[in-house]
């Protein structure tokens, strides 16, 4: 425990050596953290901006009209229980009554509702997400299209086109894109901490020669590469925070409307972590090395 | 303690050591001795394990260099301790720091470690010094540091390479001092140096003269030790 809480101590201690290329460590792993990070807001934000119009896709069903009320009732009751977001549904009396009210003048349906023509329909809302994907719009396509009773379902295809294009840009390009910058912060990162780290090459060279366990000098060296990391990754994370104030607006004026939201709390954790998780990463590949070398 | 048997070793195609086979008993004291460029260092950073074994076998305070694993080889070096011809020291350091760097290495607590860092430095005329960063004193008391970082262990077998080339007479003399009451105490010594005199104030050592990585003499017979 003595031990554990020396090498520790030792860990911070190291960042105090070297203070100027400490900094300019720092600085540079900042730096790229917060390009990375300014990019990843935009595309979280494009993202937000695509996916809430595709909010709310629509089919349109209609029942055979004179089909039987209980029958369609107990489906709807089925329908609510899928992956949907909302259903309106409109018995062919209720319709009638919407066609009424939409006239203006007194108008006595008199005789029609007697012998109402109106179908009954429904209006099936959901939304599509890159986990489902367009599977879901296509199986409650079919699913609705399969119940009895109904004659067809429609819907807009211009929306639907919408939908999928962006679910295919985001499967096939937005993820792949934030995996590549991640990979490109890593490596800049990892190569700063090693260079870092090279200067301190004879140090490690001469722990080794005077009997210190590998372990006790890699782990001085995680705990630097993971300090490193966290500080870097928190400086480029109030930087952005400072650049979203003053860029949060820019685009909240008519007819846009838009205005930039920050990264949620657990993407900001995230980039954070993998910040610590690289500097811990690198310090480890570059230790072993050192070590191996003496 | 040391078993050397028909070791060699090369740096690319120039062989630095050729078949030496020696050994040594617990508490010996041996001056190794040849020329510049005759092996003594290559010798000393293959025992300590510094450098991979090629050819040859050696076992030193009971471990076996062949068979040694890399992340078992800190155990050996706290066994054997070594001062660099290029002393090795950390030069933003104090003296005090390098010096008691081995025994923190060690997990030692605190109390213990000042004690035995205040003695050594004593010993070697160094506690005038502790505080000084170690770029800033001469060479002389750099090697002296060296020396000292490795005695502080007390450790099984001391390896020190040409430690008294940078003294003056009365230093060396001093030096030697400090290693003889090691000796004294069990440790066995193996000292490189081509100082004649040093060699001949210490009656009753062993000597192994090395030429061109090969054993050009010895003052004991290299037939009837070892196996
Ligand atoms: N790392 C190395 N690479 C190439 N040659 C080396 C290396 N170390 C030592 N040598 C060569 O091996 C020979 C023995 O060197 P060394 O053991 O340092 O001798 P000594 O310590 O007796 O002066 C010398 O010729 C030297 O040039
Ligand atoms: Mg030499």
């Amino acid at each position: 425990m003595r031990v554990f809480r020396h090498l520790l101590y030792q860990g911070i201690v190291n960042l105090g050596r070297n203070k100027w290329a400490q900094v300019f460590t720092v600085s540079a792993v900042t730096f790229v953290a917060f390009l990375a990070g300014l990019f990843l807001l935009l595309l979280f934000n494009f993202n937000l901006a695509v996916r809430s119009t595709q909010d709310g896709i629509q089919y349109q069903v209609y029942w055979q009209s004179g089909y039987s009320m209980d029958e369609i009732n107990s489906q709807w009751n089925d329908i609510r229980t899928w992956e949907i977001e909302s259903i309106r549904t409109y018995t062919p009396d209720e319709a009638l009554q919407g066609l009424v009210d939409s006239m203006s003048g007194d108008y006595d349906p008199g005789h029609l509702s007697k012998n109402n023509p109106l179908p009954a329909t429904a209006v099936v809302e959901f939304s599509l997400d890159t986990e489902q994907g367009e599977d879901l719009a296509q199986e409650i396509l079919s699913r609705l299209e399969q119940l009895s009773g109904v004659e067809r379902v429609s819907y807009n295809p211009m929306q639907m086109d919408m939908a999928r294009t962006w679910l295919a840009v985001t499967s096939k390009v937005f993820w792949p894109l934030i995996a590549f910058m991640f990979l490109i912060t890593g490596l800049v990162v990892a190569n700063t901490l090693k260079l870092n780290q090279i200067n301190r090459r004879d140090e490690v060279e001469i722990l080794s020669l005077v009997g210190a366990s590998s372990i006790y000098i890699k782990f001085p060296l995680l705990i630097t590469g993971a300090l490193q990391g966290l500080i870097g990754g928190v400086f480029s994370v109030l930087l952005l925070k400072t650049v979203h104030l003053l860029i949060k607006d820019i685009l909240n004026f008519p007819p846009i409307w838009v205005s930039i939201e920050f990264l949620p709390p657990l993407y900001t954790g995230i980039f954070v972590a993998a910040l610590v998780g690289v500097g811990i990463m690198s310090s480890f590949l570059t230790g072993k090395d050192q070590v191996r070398q003496v | 303690m040391i078993n050397v048997r028909y070791l060699s070793h090369s740096f690319g195609r120039y062989w630095a050591l050729k078949n030496i086979t020696f050994s040594l008993e617990k508490g010996d004291f041996l001056f190794l001795t040849g020329p510049s460029g005759a092996g003594k260092t290559t010798l000393m950073r293959l025992l300590h394990g510094s450098l991979p074994l090629q050819r040859g076998a050696a076992a030193i305070a009971g471990f076996d260099l062949k068979n040694l694993a890399p992340r078992k080889r800190y155990l050996l070096r706290r066994q054997v301790a070594i001062v660099f011809q290029d002393f090795k020291i950390l030069p933003d350091r104090s003296v005090w720091d390098n010096v008691a760097l081995p025994l923190i290495v060690r997990g030692m607590v605190k109390n213990q470690v000042q004690k035995r860092v205040r003695a050594v430095l004593r010993g070697l005329s160094l506690d005038r010094k502790s505080w000084c960063l170690c770029r800033e004193i001469s060479g002389g008391e750099q090697q002296r540091v060296a020396v000292a970082r490795a005695v502080v262990v007390n450790p099984k077998v001391l390896l020190a390479d040409e430690p008294t080339g940078n003294l003056d007479k009365k230093l060396s003399v001093q030096l030697m001092e400090v290693f003889r009451q090691f000796h004294v105490h069990g440790t066995t010594v193996v000292f490189a140096t081509h100082n004649e005199e040093l060699i001949r104030s210490q009656s009753g050592a062993k000597v192994l003269a090395l030429k061109d990585g090969s054993i050009a003499g010895a003052n004991w017979s290299l037939e009837e030790t070892g196996v």
